[in-house]
C-alpha cells in the first residue's frame, strides 16, 4: 500500500506533512488538493502553526478509526480526553475554528462537545464569568428578556394543558 | 448523555484552572498575535461570542436546549440564538439550572410543565424561519403524550432528519399513530417505550428516505400495522428491533426492505415478552433483505423465522435461549426438564438455524451446488448447544461459505443437558468439501462430549489453513467423571489427523486453570512428548 504523504502550509509558513489519508479527513484539504494539486504544500493561511500542530496530531491518530474493535475505540476515546485536558480556552477556540474552517466533523463535535460540557449546568452569571462574555444588556432590558420569558411561559403552558385535557 | 458529562465537565474544569483565565491571557496575546489571522481578540477576550452561529447551535446541539433558552441571558448576541436552534434536545430529567439558586423545591410536575413548555415554544411557538436538523426528546412522562403528536407534526413540517422520541417509563406508553410520519427528510428514526397504533390516516407514503430506524421497547398494535410500517420505508438501510411487543399477534412480521444491510434483532430482554408468552405468541419472521450484510439475532427458541436469500451476508450472530424465567425457578440446567419438553426445547433452539438450513437446501435444489449461499460470510457466531442437528447445521453453513475466516460457537451454561444427546454420526468426513479460509475457530463451553469432538474433528481434518484453534472448556463445577471424560477428549483430538500445515498453534484451553499452550516451537515435537506434556499439566491440575 503507497502511502501518499501531504504537506500542509500554515499561516506563518511552516511545514506540516501527513499521510494523504490522515489529510482526507479534512474535506476542505481534500478538495483542495483534488482541485489544485498543489505542489509545495496545502496552502491553509487561516491556521497558525500552533493550532495546525494540534490538528495534525489529531489527523494522524484518527487516520485509521476502528470499525467495530471495542477497545480499540476506548483508547481513542481516552486518547481524545487527553488530547483536549491541557488546552486553554484560547487554543480550544482556535481549534474550533480550525475544525470549522478545514472541516473536519470529528475534530468540531470533539471541541463543541468539550465547551458544551463547560457551560452544562451553570448560570448564566457564571457562564458570563467563565468565558468573558460581556453583558451588554441594560438592566431593563435584562428585566424584559426575563419577563418576555415568564410571559410566554405562562401563556402557553398550563392553558393548551387544560384545552387538552378536556378533550380528552 | 448530559448528566454523565458532569463529572467530566468537573474534570475540565480543574483542567482549566491551572491555566490563566483567558482575560489575562488575552492582554499578553494581544501583542503576540499580530501576525495572526484567526486569533484577533475583541471585547476583552470573549471568544465564544465571537464564534459563528452555525458553531454555536453546533455547540447547543450537545446539550439540552433549556439551557440554550437560559443563554439568551447572557448578552444581546445570545438573545435570539435559541430561535434558530437546528438540534434540539430536551429531556425531562434534567433539572432546570436558574431555579437551583433560589432553593425553592421544584416538584417534578413542575420540571415537567416546564420541559413540556420548552419543546413547545421552541418548537411551535419560535418564529422560525429555518429547519430542523434533529429533534431528541427524551423522558417523557405520559402527562404530556398528547403533546407528543403535535411536536412530531411539526418537526416533520420543519423538514426534520434526525428523531429520537422516547417516553419516560415503560409502564406509560403513549400512542403514536404510523400515519404521521412521512416526510421526504427524514432520515434516522428512533422510537423508545412506545405505542404504536395504526393510522385512521389513509395509509402513508412511507419515509423515503429513511435510512435508520430503531425500534426499542415499543408495543406495536398487530402484526400488520409493524410489517407495513417497515416495508413502506424502501431506503432503509439499517433496522434495529429491540423487545418489540406485538398486542394482536396473528400473522407473521414481514420484513421487506431491499436496501437493508444491517438487521439486528432482540426480543430476549424484554419484561413483558416472557416466556409464557413467547410460547403463545405464533407468528413468523419472514425477513426478505437480498442485500444484508450483517444479521444479529438474540431471541427465544419458540419463535419462527423464515430468511430469504442472503448472498451479500458478511457477518451473522445468532443467539437462541430458552426463557429468562428458567432462571428464577429452581432448574439448575434442562437435566430436570420433562423429556418431552427437553425434546420440544431442543426442537426449538435449531429452529433459527434450521431456517438458514432451509434456505441453503432450497439453493441446493435449485443450483446443485452448496457454495451459492453466503458468498461474502466471513464470521459467523453462534451461540447454540450441539445436539446432532446443530453440529449438521454449522456444518453446512461452514460449507456453504466459502469465503469464512472464523467461527466461533459459544456453548451456552444451560445446554449442558446437551451432552448427553444423540451422537451425530453422518457428518460427511468423507465427502471432498475443503474450507479454504478458515483460519480461527473458536470455541467455548466445551465438556467433552462426542457433537464437540466430531465438530473439532472436522474442522481440523477439513480445514487447510487453520492457524488458530481456541478451546476453552465448560468454566462451572464439573464432576469427576466429567473431568475424566475431557481428558480422554484432548487425547483424542491430539491424535485426530489435520489438514493445515499451521495447525502448530493449537491453542487448547483446559480444564479451569487456564492454560494456553502455544505449539510454535514445539510443533516439531513427536506427538508421545507433547502427550507428555499435557499428562503433566493435568496431574499439576489434580494436586
Amino acid at each position: 500500500m503507497s502511502t501518499k504523504k501531504i504537506t500542509l502550509l500554515s499561516s506563518d509558513n511552516e511545514l506540516f506533512t501527513v499521510d494523504e489519508e490522515a489529510a482526507n479527513q479534512s474535506l476542505t484539504i481534500k478538495h483542495l488538493i483534488e482541485d489544485t494539486e498543489p505542489e509545495n504544500g496545502v496552502p491553509l493561511p487561516q491556521v497558525h502553526s500552533k493550532i495546525l500542530a494540534k490538528v495534525t496530531e489529531y489527523l494522524i491518530k484518527h487516520a485509521n478509526e476502528p470499525d467495530n474493535d471495542a477497545a480499540a475505540k476506548e483508547e481513542l476515546k481516552n486518547w481524545d480526553d487527553k488530547f483536549l485536558e491541557k488546552v486553554n480556552h484560547e487554543t480550544l477556540f482556535d481549534l474550533i475554528l480550525a475544525a470549522n474552517y478545514l472541516d473536519i466533523k470529528g475534530l468540531l463535535d470533539l471541541t463543541c462537545q468539550t465547551v458544551a460540557d463547560l457551560m452544562n449546568g451553570m448560570s448564566v452569571v457564571e457562564v458570563r464569568k467563565l468565558f468573558n462574555i460581556v453583558n451588554d444588556f441594560t438592566p431593563e432590558d435584562e428585566a424584559e428578556v426575563r419577563k418576555r420569558r415568564k410571559r410566554g411561559t405562562k401563556t402557553i403552558g398550563p392553558s393548551n394543558d387544560q384545552a387538552n385535557q378536556s378533550n380528552h | 448523555m448530559v448528566l454523565n458529562n458532569a463529572v467530566v465537565l468537573e474534570k475540565m474544569l480543574i483542567a482549566f484552572r491551572r491555566y490563566p483565565r483567558p482575560d489575562e491571557l488575552a492582554m499578553v496575546k494581544a501583542k503576540k498575535a499580530k501576525g495572526r489571522d484567526i486569533a484577533s481578540i475583541p471585547n476583552g477576550g470573549d471568544r465564544l461570542s465571537d464564534l459563528p452561529d452555525s458553531i454555536l447551535h453546533h455547540v447547543f446541539s450537545f446539550i439540552d436546549a433549556r439551557f440554550a433558552v437560559q443563554a439568551s441571558l447572557l448578552s444581546s448576541r445570545w438573545e435570539h440564538l435559541w430561535k434558530s436552534l437546528p438540534n434540539l434536545n430536551i429531556d425531562w430529567n434534567t433539572k432546570p439550572l436558574e431555579k437551583k439558586k433560589k432553593k425553592k423545591k421544584i416538584t417534578p410536575t413542575q420540571r415537567n410543565q416546564f420541559a413540556a413548555e420548552l419543546a413547545t415554544r421552541v418548537l411551535v411557538h419560535s418564529d422560525r424561519n429555518c429547519d430542523i436538523q434533529s429533534l431528541r426528546l427524551q423522558s417523557i412522562p405520559n402527562s404530556h403524550s398528547h403533546h407528543i403528536s403535535s411536536w412530531i407534526l411539526t418537526a416533520i413540517g420543519g423538514n426534520v432528519q434526525v428523531l429520537d422520541i422516547e417516553s419516560f417509563r415503560p409502564s406509560c406508553r403513549m400512542k403514536l399513530s404510523v400515519g404521521m410520519f412521512s416526510s421526504r427528510f427524514l432520515t434516522t428514526l428512533r422510537l423508545s417505550t412506545l405505542y404504536i397504533c395504526r393510522s385512521r390516516l389513509p395509509a402513508p407514503k412511507g419515509l423515503s428516505n429513511l435510512k435508520v430506524l430503531h425500534l426499542k421497547s415499543v408495543d406495536v398494535e398487530d402484526v400488520k400495522t409493524i410489517s407495513e410500517f417497515i416495508s413502506s420505508n424502501i431506503a432503509l438501510k439499517h433496522l434495529v428491533l429491540h423487545c418489540v411487543d406485538i398486542w394482536s399477534a396473528e400473522g407473521d412480521i414481514v420484513i421487506n426492505a431491499p436496501k437493508l444491510e444491517s438487521l439486528v434483532l432482540n426480543f430476549v430482554h424484554s419484561k413483558r415478552l416472557n416466556y409464557e408468552k413467547s410460547m403463545t405468541e405464533k407468528y413468523r419472521i419472514e425477513v426478505c433483505a437480498p442485500n444484508l450484510r450483517i444479521f444479529g439475532c438474540d431471541s427465544y427458541c419458540s419463535r419462527e423465522y423464515s430468511l430469504g436469500e442472503l448472498c451479500f451476508l458478511d457477518s451473522a450472530s445468532l443467539y437462541m435461549t430458552i426463557a429468562d424465567s428458567y432462571k428464577y425457578k429452581p432448574f439448575k440446567d434442562l437435566g430436570h426438564l420433562p423429556e418431552d419438553e427437553k425434546r420440544e426445547h431442543v426442537k426449538r433452539i435449531t429452529g433459527l438455524l434450521e431456517a438458514v438450513r432451509g434456505v441453503i437446501f432450497e439453493s441446493t435444489v435449485v443450483s446443485g451446488s452448496l457454495s451459492l449461499q453466503f458468498h461474502n460470510l466471513k464470521y459467523l457466531k453462534l451461540e447454540t448447544w450441539l445436539s446432532r442437528d446443530c453440529v449438521l447445521v454449522i456444518r453446512r453453513l461452514m460449507s456453504a461459505s466459502p469465503q469464512l475466516e472464523t467461527v466461533s460457537v459459544e456453548i451456552t451454561e444451560k445446554m449442558l443437558a446437551s451432552a448427553n444427546m444423540e451422537e451425530c454420526s453422518e457428518l460427511g468426513l468423507s465427502e471432498e468439501c475443503l474450507f479454504h479460509l478458515l483460519k480461527v475457530l473458536e470455541i467455548s463451553g466445551v465438556i467433552g462430549c462426542v457433537n464437540e469432538f466430531k465438530l473439532l474433528q472436522l474442522v481440523l481434518r477439513k480445514a487447510i489453513v487453520l492457524e488458530k484453534m481456541c478451546i476453552q472448556t465448560y468454566k462451572g463445577a464439573m464432576e469427576s467423571k466429567r473431568e475424566k471424560e475431557l481428558k480422554c477428549f484432548r487425547k483424542m483430538l491430539l491424535m485426530t489427523p489435520r489438514a493445515s500445515s499451521n495447525v502448530a498453534a493449537l491453542n487448547c484451553i483446559a480444564l479451569n486453570p487456564l492454560f494456553a499452550m502455544k505449539r510454535d516451537r514445539l510443533s516439531d515435537l513427536p506427538d508421545s512428548i507433547i502427550h507428555h506434556i499435557f499428562s503433566f499439566i493435568d496431574t499439576r491440575y489434580a494436586v
